[in-house]
């Protein structure tokens, strides 16, 4: 490395130093209920989706196990009181809609970005209360989170110290539609209601016949 | 002496049933309607409890402290969205304005019931105190309810 080679060098990593440093005070807490960034970015671009491992009561469960059938995906956590059990109580009416026939083909699947306080035990009770073929699972937090940014779910935690609940999330609450082939087909919202969703999961059932 | 006397009672016979008056006002109780909890699964951590507060007053009402005997600790949360993502935020108390209805529910106000004694089941009834900055304190017994809507089975 040549002498002004060199200096380069320190200049550049003395910038870094500056960057970090503006950076962590930046990030700093300011008040007490102040969000604290340990969740899945907001990804640009639609949304790949694809193939995943998370780990259920039962086992490991992949993705790629449920090829046949329609696979309807909610991101959330177990003591969230609002917009969790609202969006699974509307995919459970919608299965419900549908025939015995049907729902051999359907699958729900709740990930819970909240493997601290969800076991996989609780997330089967959770998961089952709502709908018996709905399957609740977790895994290491850097899995959900990448599972999450590929479907463009958000999750950030968000600590909530004068609180009882000690911390919390600020969550994005779609609902993934994944077809019988296993690609990311349709997003919804939360304010889909059961029968459009269960219109939806019809319409993907007999495409091909 | 005497007339400052008479006109000191004059004045308090005047004044008195004005403030007596006011003070009607100010006691009207805040009317509590449409109140349920939120049935939840079994081992879920915390519920919400949702009411409708009307405040037939003329000055605010402020919801300051909730309790109940089912869980650890009751509070007022605020649920909102913002850009596709929820976020929910503690608040310390909450203000009826004078005339006004407020509807608790799932995204916007609404009470959590944090840390469960005990599963409630669909029907269970949950004793609730709610306590205004005025000093007024109101229990109510709450059921416990699924959010579902009726289910149509189409087959």
């Amino acid at each position: 490395m040549t002498k002004s080679g060199q200096r380069r060098f320190y200049i550049y990593l003395a910038l870094l130093c500056l960057l970090f440093i503006s950076t962590a005070i930046g990030c700093k807490p300011k008040a007490k209920d102040e969000q604290k960034e340990t969740g899945a970015e907001l990804t640009t671009g639609p949304p790949k989706g694809g193939d995943f491992t998370l780990q259920a009561a039962e086992g490991p469960f992949s993705l790629h196990d449920m090829k046949g059938k329609v696979v309807l995906i909610f991101f959330g956590y177990t003591s969230c009181p609002t917009a969790c059990p609202t969006s699974l109580e509307t995919m459970a009416e919608a299965f419900s809609r549908l025939s015995v026939e049907e729902l051999e083909r359907v699958q729900g699947v709740f990930i819970s970005f909240d493997p601290e306080r969800d076991t996989v035990d609780e997330l089967k009770e959770y998961a089952g209360y709502f709908h018996p073929n709905i399957i609740g699972m977790s895994g290491k937090i850097e899995e959900v989170k990448e599972v999450a940014g590929r479907y463009g779910a958000f999750f950030i935690k968000a600590l909530q110290e004068e609180s009882e609940m000690g911390y919390g999330f600020s969550h994005s609450t779609e609902t993934y539609l994944v077809a019988d082939n296993g690609t990311l087909s349709e997003i919804y919202s939360e304010k889909t209601d059961a029968m459009t969703l269960s219109e939806a999961i019809r319409r993907h059932l007999w495409k091909r016949q | 002496m005497k007339i400052k006397c008479w006109i000191f009672y004059a004045l308090l016979a005047l004044l008195l049933p004005s403030m007596a008056l006011a003070g009607n006002q100010i006691k009207k109780e805040i009317e509590l309607s449409d109140f349920y909890v939120r049935a939840v699964p079994p081992g879920a951590e915390n519920t919400a409890l949702f009411i409708t507060l009307t405040n037939p007053n003329k000055t605010d009402v402020v919801l300051s402290k909730v309790s109940s005997p089912v869980c650890r600790a009751a509070e007022i949360h605020l649920m909102q969205h913002k850009a596709g993502v929820m976020s929910m935020e503690h608040v310390p108390e909450l203000a009826i304005k004078g005339g006004d209805t407020l509807k608790l529910s799932p995204d916007g106000y609404h009470i959590m019931l944090i840390g469960l004694k005990k599963t409630l089941k669909d029907g269970d009834s949950v004793p609730v105190t709610l306590s205004f900055k005025d000093g007024n304190k109101v229990k109510i017994n709450a059921t416990v309810r699924r959010l579902m809507k009726k289910m149509k089975h189409s087959h």
